[in-house]
């Protein structure tokens, strides 16, 4: 099988929930509807031997503007990984299906791309950053991400070039 | 479990022990009769092979002050000013042969923050910023750590 | 009749001897957790009823770096992500970035990169085993290794300059040129530590006290595998015969020999502690047959081919994957056409093995979970990346 093959056998499956192909070089990726990537990755999961999951994350485009879920599922019977993208709306209350109840793979990269991205994921059963600290404020990986100079008191960059604090305010 | 498992296991057990000691002592008698192979670091060290990366070490007088490794550097830990050369001053020229065109001001590194992949060695022109064998230069306050290569101008 | 009596007196304890529950914390500077990782442990007794890991305290924001530095200021950060197998690393984001390039490595640089990859792979291994006996109560496999790796570290050292974060692996080649001598000390390292693995599973895998302490406990089966997306030894421990080196052959991997040592339930059950162990002790000597093929045909050449000294993918997108010593490494990376990557993704094995930690741990003993922990093969600098 082929990333064709998976396409036409997905957007017949789908016709709504596909949005089309993206021709990415080297790498090419699917466009999924935010509402039909649980159905999607299901169906790849038990209908084309879509074993695992490998990757969950995210990409923040500012120009678009949107924030963007790319799903990495791999099978080890077509030898093949098919990146899924999902596209959401660039706001803190960008949404998507969790799919953790499908691959527990899920679980920890959802909860990884929320600390960094901060979409949400509905339905997670344990919806917690996971490699920030739990108070930490703001979304690091977002392009527009300015660092604190200040977590609890104690200065971030540790020592500042000129003593003076930068922009970054304090939490 | 039977009574003869329960012995099997036992012997079992004893003879890979048995089996495990005798290569213990082995290495032990290997040991003793050939030296160990712990280096007794503060009284003996190790021979460091050429090209190791150790402290870093710039010779101002060959820096053309291009700023190439302070832009590929992945920490930032060059600090580099320059100005403009004078037109009335006496042009300068490095061991290579190539005409300074830039008055070095300022040549520092944060030791401290260096991260020794040696990517700025690699990138000079020059050659006059490269890795040094030194290894042991730990200091009591951390600013000492910014090594001042103006120092060594001759 | 004893059976009898141990089954009904493990149900009935686990009925009538009801104690209070304890809350305890592994962590973050437990000896036998590898690393600076916190295990949250409720047990029940001796009994572990749950087991949170608590990851984060290693966090060094190596995509947000990523994305700040040009494309080959971003390989020291890679060499520190799983510290233990930095060339592997380096090889990853290497292909990864050369895939986007567009660009062919020369076959003298492909040569040295698998032979030193190999290496360092024998040198992961070696520190597990060292590690796994250490968490075991056997401080003497630990001694052994680090004296094995210590003789690999050396060649490193000569080939780089440096002996644990190398940045050897460069985009579009290798740092510096392999010289006859290091291939005669990588030779005579072969020679000297051909019967060594045999040693070393006399000395500790097949000890009984070992393999009492490591079979049946901690069992992955395929399915658990597949849903955690677990990848490498935790795979080829639970039986499936799947190696990237050979199902999707990367550099020059296609044309050398070696087999796919898979686990077998030989101790107990398929996929448990013990199988994963012998899977690594199997594939080191699997790594020694990849090197003693190619170390005596290094082809003359260039050892990096011409890349520009400001690196700049065409806009676009790749995701590859390498075999590393713990895993399926994966970088997906997003370029804009720009000097700096756009976006650059690391999917470490080691976040996905320790993420089934609660799935392995519920209702075994507190030092089986030890074990398990051991079992996982984790590097923190990975997890938390």
């Amino acid at each position: 099988m082929t990333f064709e093959d998976i396409f036409t056998s997905l957007s017949q499956k789908f016709p709504q929930g596909i949005l089309g192909k993206e021709e990415t070089k080297p790498d090419a990726s699917i466009k999924v509807d935010p509402s039909a990537i649980h159905d999607v990755l299901k169906f790849l999961r038990d209908e084309l031997h879509f074993e695992t999951l490998h990757m969950v994350s995210g990409v923040d485009y500012p120009a678009l503007p949107a924030l963007c879920v790319v799903y990495h599922p791999g099978s080890y019977t077509h030898k093949m990984i098919v990146p899924l993208k999902v596209y959401l709306p660039r706001t803190d209350e960008a949404k998507v299906a969790s799919v953790t109840d499908l691959y527990k793979a899920a679980n920890w990269h959802e909860r990884e791309t929320y600390d960094m991205f901060g979409i949400r994921f509905l339905n997670h059963p344990d919806h917690r950053r996971i490699l920030c600290p739990e108070d930490w404020v703001g979304f690091p990986l977002r392009k527009d991400y300015v660092t604190p100079d200040y977590y609890n008191g104690m200065p971030v960059p540790l020592f500042f070039e000129d003593g003076a604090p930068t922009e970054g305010g304090a939490h | 479990m039977t009574f003869t498992d329960y012995l099997g296991m036992v012997k079992d057990a004893a003879l890979t022990t048995f089996k495990g000691m005798g290569i213990t002592f082995k290495v032990f008698w290997k040991v003793q009769s050939k030296g160990d192979i712990t280096i007794q670091y503060p009284e003996t060290r190790d021979h460091l092979p050429l090209g190791s990366r150790g402290l870093l070490f710039n010779d101002v007088d060959d820096c053309i002050s291009c700023k190439q490794c302070a832009v590929v550097c992945p920490v930032d830990c060059i600090y580099i000013e320059a100005d403009k050369k004078e037109a009335s001053s006496t042009a300068e020229f490095t061991k290579g042969g190539v005409k300074k065109t830039l008055d070095l001001k300022r040549f520092e590194i944060d030791v401290s923050l260096c991260c020794y992949c040696g990517l700025c060695s690699s990138v000079c022109p020059t050659e006059c910023l490269y890795h040094t064998k030194e290894y042991e230069y730990s200091v009591l306050d951390r600013d000492k750590h910014i090594m001042n290569y103006m120092d060594y101008k001759r | 009749m004893q059976n009898e009596l141990n089954n009904t007196g493990t149900a009935e304890l686990k009925e009538t001897l009801r104690t209070d529950e304890l809350l305890l914390n592994m962590g973050p500077q437990h000896p036998s957790t590898h690393g600076v990782l916190r295990v949250v442990v409720t047990t029940d007794g001796e009994i572990v009823k749950e087991a949170k890991p608590e990851i984060g305290y290693l966090h060094r924001c190596f995509e947000k770096h990523a994305e700040a530095s040009d494309y080959i200021a971003v390989s020291p950060y890679v060499d520190r992500l799983d510290y233990l197998a930095s060339m592997n690393n380096s090889m990853g984001y290497a292909i990864a970035v050369e895939s986007m390039l567009g660009i062919e490595v020369p076959r003298r640089a492909e040569y040295i990169r698998v032979i030193i990859s190999e290496l360092q792979r024998i040198a992961s291994h070696l520190m597990s085993y060292g590690t796994y006996g250490l968490d075991m109560g056997a401080f003497t496999a630990f001694m052994y290794g680090f004296r094995d790796r210590e003789m690999i570290l050396d060649i490193f050292e000569k080939i780089s300059g440096a002996r644990l974060l190398y940045n050897y692996m460069w985009i579009g080649g290798t740092y510096r040129d392999i010289t006859p001598d290091v291939v005669q000390q990588i030779k005579d390292f072969l020679v000297y530590f051909k019967p060594k693995v045999e040693e070393y599973n006399n000395l500790v895998t097949y000890n009984k006290i070992f393999v009492e302490r490591t079979r049946d406990i901690g069992v992955i089966d395929l399915k658990t595998c597949h849903t955690y997306g677990l990848t490498g030894v935790m795979l080829r421990g639970a039986g499936l015969k799947w190696d990237l080196r050979k199902e999707h052959p990367y550099s020059i991997y296609k044309e050398v020999e070696f087999d796919i040592p898979v686990g077998t339930g030989q101790m107990g059950t398929l996929g448990d502690c013990w199988d994963r162990h012998i899977v690594r002790m199997k594939e080191m000597i699997q790594s020694i047959r990849i090197i003693e093929q190619l170390i005596d045909g290094i082809p003359e050449g260039p050892h990096r081919a011409k890349v520009g000294k400001v690196i700049k993918p065409p806009a676009g997108e790749a995701y590859s994957r390498t075999e590393c010593p713990r895993g399926e490494l994966g970088f997906y990376i997003i370029s804009d056409g720009t000097g700096k990557p756009f976006r650059v993704r690391c999917k470490s094995p080691c976040f996905m093995n320790i993420s089934t930690l609660n799935e392995l741990s519920q209702g075994v003993m507190v030092a089986d979970l030890i074990a398990t922990i051991g079992s996982l093969d984790i590097v923190l600098g990975e997890v938390d990346r």
